[in-house]
């Protein structure tokens, strides 16, 4: 990805939480957000990684070979969607004796439809604004 | 996606909102934020933390966090130390304007603050 578009989409993200901000009541207590490209989206968010989630939110499963068996699938197949919702932090894990059990992490996906304008530009003329210092970039403390 | 309209969710709105923002399959922030809710005012945000993680190895690594939580803004810059930096200059402005200085700060070192992350799991 591109310093720019990388750039655009810390935009977004802060715009998004300037927005929440300024009307609290507007937005959910708690959500996963997508600020990827629509390719991006569609790769990670497959149609049978959704239906595991929805499947999750409904009940729980004893173990991820309960899951595979009510949703019709493989399990090595259903396995690799798990993890794969995994890092993106949508499911967690915990175990039960040799039993890995999955459940969601957040109650929604949102994908927000506007992009980051960069809330800087406007705020910029304040006297106490500036960067922070960084006077030693090295990573010894 | 969101819907614009007040309360969609169809619940009284609580005094912290988690978000986990990915930026990309690699990048993420998550951000906490808590609100006063005095009887009568609207709710306003008066805590922030704000988190950039990267994937690095397979795992998720925190980068550099902002943080108002214990009272004062600060600065954690992980490959550092998990030391909080103060950030005192900075309190006397307004909230919103103390987020976009997190912006401004992480949109300009976002991959510098990445590379030095690299670098010291190298080092490990």
């Amino acid at each position: 990805m591109t310093d720019r578009e990388m750039r655009r989409r810390i935009d977004t993200a802060f715009d998004f939480l300037g927005r929440v901000a300024e009307h609290p009541d507007r937005f959910p207590d708690q959500a996963v957000l997508f600020l990827m490209d629509p390719g991006e989206i569609a790769s990670a968010l497959t149609k049978e990684r959704l239906r595991i989630l929805r499947q999750l939110e409904a009940r729980a499963y004893p173990s991820l070979t309960a899951l595979a068996l009510s949703l019709g699938r493989d399990v090595s197949r259903l396995r690799k969607d798990v993890m794969a919702l995994e890092r993106l932090g949508l499911v967690a894990f915990s175990k039960s004796g040799n039993r890995l059990l999955a459940r969601p992490t957040a109650t929604g996906i949102y994908i927000p439809l506007f992009t980051g304008k960069g809330r800087g530009t406007r705020r910029a003329s304040h006297p106490d604004m500036k960067p922070f210092a960084h006077r030693d970039e090295s990573h010894a403390p | 996606m969101y819907m614009d309209v007040t309360c969609p969710f169809g619940h009284e709105m609580s005094k912290r909102k988690t978000y986990k923002i990915f930026l990309s399959l690699e990048d993420r922030i998550d951000a906490d934020l808590e609100f006063d809710k005095d009887p009568g005012r609207r709710p306003g945000l008066a805590r922030f933390a704000v988190t950039y993680s990267t994937r690095i190895g397979g795992r998720w690594r925190e980068v550099v966090r902002y943080d108002n939580f214990h009272g004062y803004l600060h600065r954690q810059r992980f490959w550092r130390t998990r030391e909080p930096e103060p950030l005192s200059a900075l309190e006397r402005l307004p909230i919103l304007d103390l987020l976009d200085v997190c912006r401004q700060d992480l949109a300009r070192h976002w991959r510098r603050y990445r590379s030095l992350m690299e670098s010291m799991l190298r080092e490990e």
